[in-house]
């Protein structure tokens, strides 16, 4: 160590502080990537997009032959979100040379310590380069890297995963959703044990609007009973009757509609309509 | 590892001698010249430091200042305190380039003739030119040729200057008539311009008690030898810069040439004399690194007798000193 030249210390100086910067941005960056990617694993888990499916096909590395393995969607996306915040986190840290990030938290000898970066790259080895190394050298044994670790930005970030990170895990093992309404406003919290998932918008049920028409046709029918042993026949109009009927005159067939004024806005509303219809045909 | 790797080595100076010198110790003895001439100039603390700088920078400077603020007793003190020989030229419109630079005179010895260069006044370290602008262009241009070349030529012959060698021009900004103002062009040799300025009162008061009350001004010592400031002005050359300073300082010069309130900006010479006196400035405050601050200090005695203003600007009553002084602040 004691044969080491002046601007070699410089150099070897200088070098630390580069892998102490590259440290502090790698640090940062990992925080920072650790946080998007709980943020958006809770952001799958409890706000079911439309559209996006529940699972992606992925390559299956642990198949014997080249298969397709099913992940969920959320848990790539959250990686893929982790991964991009960390490498544009890190770019733009290391971006900035060290020295300047160094010499901006220790003012003292910032300017020094730059001017010997200079040298050292100018290779200068006059006397005075000589003892500018030396001065920085030895001024540098008095700051600190510490100040490289914007400690505020990492607590925050860490603060975040500890609270995301245990949410995320609560929602996907109760299953709590936030589902958006068609206003883009969210609804009460619903959990997912009820697994009915159709029906949740009445245009896509029911069709277009359109202007529905009153019935107006009439029609005879006969009703011919057996079994009583009277011959008793009664007469009644369409009108009395919505439903339709196997009876000799022929009908139009018309889809339902509804009339916009009256649009139904909760599926759930819908639904059990349509459950009462069901049961009433089934009886 | 060569000896230039240590703070103790060999320097060379200009004469091809070596010098023993300590970095440390040589800052230290700048820093007594400074005090030595503090025993007999009172106040004025800037232009003595800008004097300093000038020297050590191995230039030239430009003194502008009224009569009676103690241009000559400045200069004089600075040579007694560096161990300097000294001469004064007083200009005059019928000073000769000869009276200047020295003339061929014949000698007599035994029964032999032979021309012999008598050597004139500008032959010292330190040369104060009192009132350059009286002198004639021609008287001016031989001078200011001596200054830049560091050498006379005389009857074919070419006699060096002494090492080092200052010159000190003064001009008298009140009394212009009879007088041949220096070209642009010539002042530009100039590496600073210094502007003295009225003590305040206190410091009047002390100099009145000091030169006017029967006491002897101190003596004042010789600290610093020839040679060794010839290792100062060596060393001081050597002081590494910072890229981004460096390049500051070029686009400070630069942004003269650009500025709608100047006419004329400075020379690339401006650029090298920021830097080069910037690098004095540090060392004579005992740094290894030129800092900003350095640049910003020097700015306004190197460039503003580099720029010319603007009619307009000169209207409005604007000074170069307020223009570099802007330029300075968005640098």
């Amino acid at each position: 160590m004691t044969d080491e030249t002046p601007r070699e210390r410089m150099e070897r100086a200088i070098r630390v502080i580069r892998r102490e910067g590259r440290k502090a941005a790698l640090v940062e960056a990992t925080v920072e990537a650790a946080a998007a990617l709980v943020a958006v694993d809770l952001l799958f888990a409890v706000v079911p997009l439309a559209g996006v499916p529940s699972t992606v096909p992925v390559p299956d590395a642990a198949a014997p032959t080249p298969a397709l393995a099913t992940v969920d969607t959320g848990a790539v996306a959250a990686v893929l979100a982790g991964l991009v915040v960390f490498v544009v986190g890190a770019w733009l840290r290391l971006r900035r040379p060290a020295v300047e990030r160094f010499g901006a938290v220790n003012p003292a000898v910032a300017e020094a310590l730059r001017t010997a970066r200079d040298a050292v790259r100018a290779d200068r080895e006059s006397r005075m380069a000589a003892r500018l190394y030396d001065e920085t050298v030895e001024r540098l044994r008095e700051t600190s890297s510490l100040g490289l670790l914007d400690f505020r930005r990492v607590a925050v970030a860490l603060v975040v995963v500890a609270v995301l990170a245990p949410a995320s895990i609560g929602a996907t093992t109760t299953g709590f959703q936030v589902t958006l309404d068609s206003d883009g406003g969210t609804t009460a919290p619903s959990s997912s044990t009820d697994d009915y998932e159709g029906l949740q918008d009445p245009s896509s049920v029911l069709g277009e609007s359109e202007e529905v028409e009153a019935g107006s046709q009439a029609v005879n029918a006969t009703v011919e009973s057996s079994g009583s042993g009277g011959n008793e026949s009664r007469e009644a109009t369409a009108d009395a009757y919505q439903s339709g009927f196997g009876g000799g005159a022929e009908t139009e067939s018309q889809q339902a509609g509804f009339a916009e004024q009256e649009r139904l806005e909760d599926a759930e509303l819908v639904r059990e309509y349509n459950l009462q219809i069901r049961q009433e045909d089934d009886q | 590892m060569s000896d230039r790797n240590t703070d103790r080595g060999a320097q060379t100076d200009g004469a091809g001698e070596t010098v023993e010198a300590d970095v440390d110790e040589l800052q230290a003895r700048v820093a007594r010249v400074r005090e030595e001439v503090g025993k007999r100039i009172v106040g004025q603390r800037e232009v003595v430091e800008q004097l300093l700088v000038c020297i050590v920078a191995d230039g030239n400077a430009l003194l502008e200042s009224n009569p009676g603020l103690g241009k000559t007793t400045l200069v004089r003190t600075v040579a007694d305190a560096t161990d300097l020989s000294f001469s004064r030229i007083q200009n005059t419109p019928d000073l000769m380039p000869s009276d200047i630079t020295g003339t061929e005179i014949i000698q007599e010895s035994g029964d032999r003739r032979e021309f012999v260069f008598e050597k004139g006044p500008i032959f010292a370290n330190v040369v104060l030119a009192d009132e350059i602008n009286r002198a004639t262009p021609k008287t001016q241009a031989a001078m200011l040729e001596a200054m830049q070349e560091r050498q006379v030529t005389a009857a074919g012959d070419t006699y060096q200057l002494p090492r080092p060698f200052f010159v000190l021009a003064t001009q008298n900004p009140i009394d212009q008539g009879g007088t041949y103002p220096l070209p642009e062009a010539q002042t530009d040799r100039f590496l600073l311009k210094i502007v003295v300025d009225y003590p305040g009162r206190g410091e009047e008061r002390d100099i009145v008690r000091l030169y006017a009350e029967g006491r002897e001004p101190e003596a004042v010592d010789r600290v610093l030898s020839a040679r060794e400031l010839r290792a100062v002005q060596s060393l001081a050359r050597d002081i590494p810069v910072a890229d981004d300073v460096r390049d500051r300082a070029i686009d400070l010069a630069r942004a003269t040439r650009e500025d709608d309130r100047l006419e004329f900006g400075a020379s690339p010479r401006a650029s090298m004399a920021l830097v080069l006196t910037a690098k004095a400035r540090a060392f004579v405050e005992g740094r290894s690194h030129v800092s900003w601050e350095d640049v910003a200090a020097m700015a306004e005695p190197v460039l503003r007798h580099r720029v010319i203003l603007d009619f307009r600007a000169e209207r409005e009553g604007m000074t170069p000193d307020d223009v570099v002084a802007d330029l300075v602040d968005e640098a």
